[in-house]
């Protein structure tokens, strides 16, 4: 089976490499790019924790086909840190929140975030609950990534 | 992971030629929410597939347009382009709530309505108000297009009718009128990415006097492939609504279930849920008190 050149935008940067014809975009981001931030839990999309974001919207990257990805835009985990490399607001708000505890399902939650509060800045929290319902944490118990998403919007609001 | 080559056709005659090429070692690839899945699992069902053509680059096979009398809609279309869609709000809001139920906005973000019914599985929530909406879909092939029903496209659980250079790229209703109403009901195990236990889509019109003048009634994962419930709709044909009438409807269409099943182990479970939803569904869509059982 003969490799495909795939091309792409991958955390703002034109990225291009020869992946695998059945490689999932998890195994290209994870093995073939190194960036292990996104992490695989369950392998069919219920747990969430390989959450990137495609066009602006989130996806499962466990089952998307790296070979789709041809001229979309990617942003994973490592991308959202700021230019200095500081954490992103939103990163902060999860730390003072404690809403990480393993840390295993965050950089998914985080992912979720992001893709919600670039859309809508000012969510309820019924469209929170709704942007995070395919994340599943098991330490938390939900209430503590709640009110970090609360005190991140409030924040990128200023 | 089952291994496999990747094809990107271009245009929608691209794929038709691939998939003659390859026949039945051959898979599209839309969302690949369920193929991917699938796939990795190393499923029984495609221990034969050495080929995944791709339909993500083909620019025609993803709208949702507003006829004069039909709404039409690309089988590329996701669900969640389906749920934000003005036009399906306005016409067929049950349509728009069944894909909103539909696992998570990620599964929704990449699923397609296409994908949702050729994968064919018995709990697809797409499908059960579009077999309420007596659709139609198109299928193209080499030799041209062809239409038939949903409910007839569909022929067995994962078996839709397709030969082996066809795929489906539309699917179309009629336009829903003034004294037109829908609803859809879901019982699931829990709140988000719930597969369907049980779910219930009707679609109701009545008379200027107030008539039930036609119904469908269609339950989700009952029955093999979804199908709607002709001997209760009659039923209604006809009559006012009341309590009595509906209450009858109900009985009738638990009745119906376990004549088309027969009795099984679930049976003293679905018969009173199914009886139940069917009562709300109705109840719903002419936006009556729904009582809860």
């Amino acid at each position: 089976m003969n490799k495909i050149q795939l091309k792409f935008t991958l955390n703002g940067k034109l990225t291009s490499l020869l992946v695998k014809p059945y490689a999932r975009l998890i195994d290209v981001l994870r093995d073939d790019l190194g960036l292990t931030g996104t992490k695989e839990g369950c392998a069919i999309g219920e747990c969430g924790a390989c959450t990137v974001i495609v066009n602006n919207l989130t996806v499962n990257s466990c089952h998307t086909l790296a070979a789709q990805m041809e001229g979309k835009d990617v942003v994973t985990i490592e991308g959202i840190a700021t230019a200095k490399g500081d954490p992103h607001i939103i990163q902060e708000a999860y730390v003072e929140k404690n809403g990480i505890q393993c840390g295993f399902c965050t950089p998914g939650f985080i992912m979720s975030t992001k893709a919600l509060l670039d859309k809508n800045p000012t969510p309820t929290r019924k469209e929170i609950d709704i942007a995070i319902s395919g994340n599943i944490c098991r330490c938390t118990g939900y209430e503590q990534i709640v009110e970090a998403i609360e005190l991140a919007a409030e924040r990128l609001k200023k | 992971m089952y291994t496999f080559d990747y094809h990107r056709p271009k245009n929608k005659r691209e794929v038709c030629e691939l998939l003659a090429e390859y026949k039945d070692t051959a898979k599209l690839i839309a969302g690949g929410t369920d193929l991917l899945v699938q796939m990795f699992e190393q499923s029984d069902r495609l221990i034969n597939i050495k080929n995944v053509i791709d339909l993500t680059h083909i620019k025609d096979l993803n709208y949702i347009v507003e006829g004069k009398n039909i709404i039409r809609i690309g089988a590329m279309t996701t669900h969640t382009e389906i749920v934000e869609s003005d036009i399906l709000k306005k016409f067929v809001s049950f349509l728009s709530e069944s894909s909103f139920l539909i696992g998570s906005p990620k599964i929704r973000n990449t699923g397609t309505v296409g994908g949702n019914i050729s994968n064919a599985s018995p709990a697809a929530d797409s499908v059960v108000p579009l077999i309420a909406l007596n659709a139609k879909v198109k299928i193209l092939g080499l030799s041209g297009e062809r239409e038939e029903l949903l409910s007839d496209f569909i022929k067995n659980p994962y078996d839709v009718d397709l030969k082996e250079d066809e795929f489906l790229t539309e699917i179309y209703f009629d336009k829903p009128k003034k004294n037109d109403y829908n609803a859809f009901v879901k019982l699931g195990r829990r709140k988000a990415m719930a597969i369907s236990r049980m779910t219930v889509a009707v679609t109701i019109r009545l008379s200027e006097s107030g008539l039930f003048e036609s119904v469908t009634i269609v339950p989700g994962c009952i029955f093999p492939v979804p199908k709607r419930l002709f001997s209760v709709e009659k039923l209604m044909i006809g009559e006012k609504v009341s309590d009595k009438l509906l209450e009858r409807v109900s009985k009738e269409a638990a009745k119906f279930m376990i004549e088309t099943t027969g009795r099984r182990w679930s049976t003293p479970y679905k018969e009173p849920v199914l009886q139940s939803l069917t009562n709300r569904a109705i109840r719903k869509a002419l936006h009556m008190e729904v009582h809860d059982e």
